[in-house]
């Protein structure tokens, strides 16, 4: 019992200095990318405003798959019980959501494309827990079409 | 149309936090409501549980497989019957001494194996073993034993126990999400630990009143009945301290018996010679 009891702690305290370390490097990655792929513009409607583009379209994917952290699972379970606003998976969601467009934003710059169109994100829970209701890591799917609009000032 | 993706404010979707600060906050919340959702439980269980009547208790338990209890039948010539019989009648004495609901019949159960124990469980019924039978001195521990574990069948402890043991499964598996699947399998473990089910401090000190009180009006004096307590010290392999333990310390509970023992007259009556004597080497007990 208290054998567990110390390899519990011991995750909880691996998971929550980790989590927390590997979560801050993450978002400035993610900062000073978005930065970088700023010109390429995303739209959520179908067509451009302005059709008249040279490129043929390419549909451009951006996946991501992240694992949450002992602590955060540990919390997570906190809340099932009491209700609220789950907000380590919060953060954990965002993270992911932007990850993904910043993927599919490389895909874009990597085909010479300066538009996104019909750009949708998908989410899933994939590698559940012990049991069903724990959620081991969240898959973010990005994708939408990429085009070039020489008229595009950006 | 000029277009271009500014830079979002992040505090919207990522709003500053405190992740150790908010989770011992969580903890101790969580923490707090389970203690007091567990106390209500524990304290409601016994009132909920004795509605059940002692007659539909053992109508349960004669329904059982009582496989479980390694309960032998013997013919009543033989010697384990003879015993049987003794124990029987020894029990039926305790229970008209004792000023309690005379229709909460007993039954005593031996088991002829070498574990040092005796235990009473559902229906009335109460288990001793050979082990421990072959190491008592006298009957006057005899009777304090058999006293002791008749009181938890009239206090009714096995099914309050039982009770509490199901109430925790089943709120632990409502807690923490298993199916009902598991939460039955569960309860259906449990039921096979009918055999060890625990009784808590102040039920085990209840009953050591009430047996040494049917003692001393069945003898006239509390000498040689806390031998049965010195025996099970003897025998035991761990002995924590009283405030870890659910049971109170045996040495406790010999201090209890040797001091009013000490009040009465020193005399104690032999067990029959029909009761096995211990032929192991074991290492003298002294209290």
């Amino acid at each position: 019992m208290i054998a567990e009891l110390f390899v519990f702690t011991g995750l909880l305290l691996i998971g929550f200095i980790a989590g927390q370390v590997l979560e801050y490097r993450h978002l400035r990655s993610i900062r000073h990318r978005e930065q970088r792929l700023g010109p390429i513009l995303t739209f959520a409607k179908r067509f451009p405003a302005n059709q008249q583009h040279q490129q043929a379209p390419h549909l451009v994917t951006g996946c991501v798959v992240i694992s949450v952290d002992y602590f955060k699972r540990f919390v997570a379970m906190l809340y099932l019980l009491i209700g609220g606003r789950v907000k380590p998976y919060e953060s954990l969601l965002e993270r992911g959501r932007r990850e993904a467009l910043l993927r599919m934003k490389e895909q874009a710059l990597a085909l010479n494309a300066n538009l996104i169109v019909n750009v949708k994100i998908e989410t899933a829970a994939i590698s559940k827990g012990a049991t069903a209701q724990q959620i081991g890591c969240v898959e973010v799917l990005a994708y939408g079409t990429a085009l070039r609009d020489p008229n595009l000032t950006s | 149309m000029r277009y271009e993706n500014p830079k979002l404010p992040e505090h919207i979707n990522l709003p500053p936090r405190h992740p150790f600060k908010e989770s011992l906050r969580l903890c101790l919340v969580v923490i707090g409501g389970l203690v007091s959702f567990w106390t209500l439980l524990m304290l409601t269980t016994p009132w909920l549980v004795t509605l059940i009547s002692f007659d539909t208790e053992r109508q349960w338990v004669d329904d059982l497989d009582k496989n479980f209890l390694n309960i032998q039948h013997s013919a009543p010539t033989s010697e384990h019957g003879k015993i049987q019989r003794y124990l029987q009648y020894l029990a039926d004495e305790i229970v008209a001494t004792s000023a309690t609901d005379p229709s909460m019949a007993v039954t005593v159960h031996y088991v002829e194996q070498d574990v040092i124990n005796a235990f009473a469980t559902l229906g009335g019924h109460v288990i001793i073993y050979r082990g421990l039978l072959e190491n008592l001195p006298s009957e006057n521990a005899l009777t304090l034993l058999l006293a002791h574990e008749i009181a938890h069948v009239q206090h009714r402890d096995p099914i309050i126990a039982l009770g509490r043991m199901t109430a925790l499964v089943l709120s632990g598996g409502a807690i923490s999400g298993f199916g009902s699947n598991a939460i039955s399998q569960r309860i259906l473990n449990h039921m096979g630990l009918l055999s060890s089910l625990r009784f808590n401090r102040n039920q085990e000190l209840r009953a050591d009143e009430v047996a040494l009180n049917v003692v001393y009006q069945q003898y006239g004096t509390l000498s040689g009945a806390w031998a049965l307590f010195t025996q099970l010290q003897c025998h035991s392999t761990a002995t924590p301290p009283a405030f870890l333990s659910t049971h109170p310390a045996l040495t406790e509970r010999i201090a209890r018996a040797t001091a009013l023992a000490h009040s009465t007259p020193a005399r104690t009556t032999p067990l029959p010679d029909f009761i096995p004597q211990d032929t192991t080497n074991r290492p003298p007990c002294t209290p």
